[in-house]
């Protein structure tokens, strides 16, 4: 196989260089959003996934975490408990609330935990305590980072002040962050008594669906979810937000990548013309010709995408200390998925040029 | 005909556009195998275009031309670049070397072409330059070589596939009288060494001196030139 292609591309080396440069900025773009996005997911789902609940109840009208519909009496739990198939019953608070920081306000989903719960503390703990007492509260890391909080410090959050027990990880929706605190604090600050959001329930192995029917006969005020459907439910609330965005990045950012790509084979073909002419002198058809066009653009797509990759690594090492409530996951599948993206991307925006290669008369070659 | 022969009959190209262009009429012409042809003429009388349609870089308008017995006129594209890929080399006056590539590179880029190994390709790239006298400079890019030794580049890149045609477009107009020698013998060498035929275009009165047949040509047309003594057996119709 001809290899002319790579020999551009490696000994014209300033063009090679911006071509990757525009490759990497494109692949850079788009997997930095999508590792946010990757991020919030994991933030949002795990805390779900943690409690181990099997089934969530709330009030009529609620989706998921983020989206409550009202709020159930806590006397409810009884009832709850007495349903076939259920084992226990963990009534929490949830609201939003404004916790006052150095630098301005800042929102954070407050979680009101009940005495002694089992199954709604957090389950990631990078510092301290899961579970607060009363006037206590469990931050984030993120959220903790960027303020300059730890363990034993105080944080006002609704004109209150609270003492920090613990710092948790997998707790970052990007947007908010969890904060942790008791139920009945979380009732004082929000003005009501003996009001859940939540209630989580433990059920009978394998009975999650069945518990799930039983609790929607009973009552036509309350909406049921096992564990899979609420964490599809929340994840579908991040993904509305944030797909069309990185959706329309990611496309603006192949695209630039794209343009970039032709751009520069673009003119290395004009530059070259007479080579293209010559190869297909010397008997090179014009499959010879595309592939040498090809060479240079996946070269290019390769090292900027690899270029891209690196520099993300590198930002993602500096972004705890920058802004830590971005939170970066890259799977290797997305990192695997860049570069084919890069690859297609540099292929698309080589296909002009390569065409203007494959059509150059080799008679060229006999003009001076 | 023998295997080499190149024959045209009554060929004729016009360049079509606002003003169209005769540049061949009525060329018929043979040129037998082994040997060393100079085709002379002044700037614009149509050796550059009569050398294109011998290569099959370009279609005649009228009249049909064929090498080794095969009508190549009639040859649809693909079968056409066969035909140049396996039975024809190019020299050109600016040697057009790929600037990027060393003498190695440049002589094996044909071989790679052809789908040979780039292993095989590269060894056979070296010999070829060592029988020109050029194994000292394999390494070397163009612009690290004199005129002469590009132009034996080429040659090297020329001779490396063993073609049976070799069309060289004004080889020696870039260089001077000693080294263009050198470069004509060379192809004369191979011409006697291959039994390949050559075809060389060339302002050069004195390059004629060299060739075993010469071919005048002016507007397009073939004419019987004197010198040398050419067997041409009417205007526009020769063979050698």
């Amino acid at each position: 196989m001809i290899l002319l292609g790579f020999h551009y591309a490696l000994r014209e080396r300033t063009r090679f260089a911006l071509t990757a440069a525009g490759v990497a900025a494109a692949v850079l773009l788009t997997v930095f959003l999508v590792g946010v996005y990757r991020g919030a997911t994991r933030g949002s789902l795990s805390y779900i996934e943690g409690t181990g609940a099997d089934v969530w109840v709330g009030r009529r009208g609620t989706w998921n975490l983020l989206r409550a519909g009202g709020m159930i009496p806590v006397k409810a739990k009884p009832l709850l408990e007495e349903i076939r198939g259920v084992v226990s019953a963990e009534p929490i608070l949830e609201s939003l609330l404004p916790a006052k920081l150095s630098d301005g306000r800042r929102t954070l989903l407050a979680i009101g935990l009940p005495a002694g719960a089992s199954l709604s503390r957090p389950r990631h703990i990078e510092a301290g305590r899961a579970m607060p007492r009363r006037g206590e509260i469990v931050l984030d890391r993120a959220f903790a980072h960027r303020a300059g909080l730890h363990v034993g410090d105080r944080v006002e959050l609704a004109d209150r002040t609270f003492r920090i027990a613990g710092i948790s990880r997998e707790t970052n929706l990007l947007v908010t962050q969890y904060a942790f605190l008791r139920r009945e604090d979380l009732e004082s600050l929000l003005g009501v008594e003996g009001q859940a959001t939540f209630f989580l329930l433990r059920v009978r192995h394998g009975e999650s669906h069945a518990v799930v029917k039983r609790l929607e006969r009973r009552s036509r005020l309350i909406a049921a979810f096992d564990r899979a459907t609420f964490l599809e439910n929340n994840h579908r609330e991040i993904a509305s937000g944030f797909l069309p965005v990185l959706a329309a990045m990611a496309l603006i950012g192949l695209s630039i990548g794209a343009a970039v790509v032709a751009l520069m084979t673009y003119t290395a073909v004009l530059e070259k013309r007479g080579d293209y002419a010559l190869i297909g002198a010397l008997g090179g058809g014009e499959g010879s010709r595309f592939l040498v066009v090809m060479q240079q653009s996946l070269a290019a797509a390769v090292a900027g995408a690899l270029a891209g990759l690196v520099l993300l690594h590198v930002i993602g090492r500096l972004l705890p200390s920058m802004a830590p409530e971005v939170e970066l996951v890259v799977e290797p599948w997305v990192a695997a998925a860049a570069i084919l993206g890069a690859l297609v991307t540099a292929a698309i925006g080589a296909l002009v040029p390569a065409g203007i290669a494959t059509s150059v008369a080799p008679m060229e070659a006999l003009r001076r | 005909m023998s295997a080499c022969t190149l024959r045209f009959e009554g060929v004729g190209k016009v360049y079509a556009g606002a003003v169209s262009c005769r540049a061949l009429h009525d060329v018929s012409l043979e040129v037998g195998c082994g040997t060393f042809n100079v085709i002379q003429g002044p700037s614009g009388s149509g050796k550059t275009t009569l050398l294109a349609i011998a290569g099959g870089l370009e279609r005649p308008t009228t009249g049909r031309v064929w090498l080794s017995e095969r009508e190549i006129t009639l040859l649809p594209a693909r079968q056409l670049l066969e035909l140049r890929r396996a039975e024809l080399a190019f020299v050109f006056q600016d040697f057009k070397l790929i600037d990027i590539l060393t003498a190695e590179e440049n002589v094996a880029l044909p071989l790679e072409l052809r789908g040979v190994r780039a292993r095989s390709a590269r060894e056979r790239s070296r010999a070829m330059l060592d029988r020109l006298g050029l194994g000292g400079r394999i390494s070397r890019r163009p612009r690290e070589l004199s005129g002469g030794e590009k132009q034996r580049v080429a040659i090297a890149r020329a001779l490396v596939t063993e073609p049976r045609l070799i069309l060289a477009d004004e080889p020696t107009a870039n260089l001077d009288w000693e080294t263009g020698s050198e470069v004509v013998e060379l192809l004369r060498g191979a011409t006697r060494e291959r039994g390949a035929t050559a075809i060389v275009v060339s302002h050069d009165s004195r390059l004629a001196l060299l060739a075993d047949h010469q071919i005048g040509i002016v507007d397009g047309a073939l004419h019987r030139n004197g010198s040398n003594g050419l067997p041409g057996d009417s205007p526009g119709r020769m063979k050698t």
